[in-house]
């Protein structure tokens, strides 16, 4: 006699195999962004540092800098909270704030989102240059692609050549590093070639260039290699 | 802490398969250059799975080490310092593994069974 318990037969457990992408609606997101980046030709870049390494105040020199030289740029900023950034972005360039209300990084949904206001300033179509200026963490902007051509991570001479060793999965994601600040790299006694070597030991063949919003140093050499990305594959 | 946002997106990718049946487990594989502490996962998993068919289950993860091709050793090596060849000590941009985040499967019963 077979005896059914309450609920019918018990079902013996399965496994079921996934091997999905964790991150996977993100990334499907992302593709779609990165495929509307490259029909309309614009170089898009994703800038991560830690806060207070200088994103903003380069921003501000590199977007000036392409309006004067007739490059049509634009940026997404993102932050936790406020949109200090985009009100001092906006004199120099179209730029809408991502307020992630808290959330340590960006994801490609808010991108997706917030690029439809800019939009409606600015035509994708119409642009050559997008900066977006992720929140200021060197850990989680790590696992989410935005859709960007490259990803920028930013190092000033304030925060020690090391930081690369102890951040490896973010400077490993790198396409270009730059460091900021250099004006002040006496004065704090920066490393440059120990920096250098950091860099390499964890990102090797990565472009390094050398920046500084306030001299204005570098800030050329950072426009021409972001728009150079536009003929990427 | 971006890892209670990757544990969500966990459960949506089991939810999204197994529909309402009871998950009893959960295997994920987080690459070592992945930017996922396992820790910070395990912590946030009774949280990202409450409410859900998923509450209850374990969470198993395998922890994949970052392994670079050194050229000059021609050699697939595990690099010890940053993605530097243990061997010759000259970094590879060679990656071939450490940026797995991967759901790999679910061990799973029907709704209702024990």
């Amino acid at each position: 006699m077979t005896v059914t318990p309450p609920g019918g037969p018990a079902a013996q457990p399965r496994i079921v195999e996934l091997r999905r992408g964790v991150l996977e609606k993100n990334d499907r997101v992302a593709g779609g962004l990165r495929e509307r980046f490259s029909t309309a030709g614009v170089a898009v870049s994703n800038w991560v540092s830690s806060p207070g390494s200088g994103k903003t105040a380069l921003l501000a020199r590199l977007l000036a800098l392409a309006g004067e030289r007739g490059v049509s740029a634009a940026a997404l900023v993102g932050d936790c909270a406020t949109d200090n950034d985009a009100r001092r972005l906006a004199q120099v360039a179209p730029v809408r704030q991502i307020e992630t209300q808290g959330m340590c990084h960006l994801e490609a949904s808010m991108v997706a989102d917030h690029l439809a206001a800019l939009e409606a300033t600015v035509p994708l179509a119409g642009l050559d240059l997008l900066v977006i200026e992720n929140v200021g963490n060197l850990v989680c902007p790590t696992s989410f692609d935005l859709g960007e051509g490259s990803r920028v991570v930013l190092l000033s001479v304030t925060e020690g050549e090391d930081k690369p060793l102890k951040y490896p999965q973010l400077f490993a994601s790198s396409d270009v590093v730059l460091v900021t600040k250099v004006d002040l790299a006496e004065a704090v006694g920066f490393d440059a070639p120990v920096a250098r070597r950091a860099v390499a030991t964890v990102a090797p063949d990565r472009p390094v260039l050398d920046t500084s919003a306030r001299t204005g140093q570098g800030v050329a050499a950072v426009l021409d290699l972001l728009l150079a990305g536009r003929e990427a594959p | 802490m971006h890892e209670l946002s990757v544990a969500r997106a966990v459960v949506r990718t089991v939810l999204d398969a197994v529909g309402d049946d009871t998950v009893d487990s959960v295997e994920v594989s987080v690459g070592a250059l992945s930017g996922v502490a396992p820790s910070a996962l395990e912590f946030c998993w009774d949280i990202a799975t409450a409410g859900t068919s998923l509450a209850g289950s374990g969470l198993q993860i395998t922890q994949v080490p970052t392994s670079v091709y050194c050229h000059p050793c021609g050699q697939l090596v595990e690099p010890e310092t940053g993605l530097c060849c243990p061997r010759c000590d000259q970094p590879s941009p060679d990656l071939r593994s450490g940026r797995e985040l991967l759901v790999l499967a679910a061990r799973v019963r029907d709704r209702g069974s024990p």
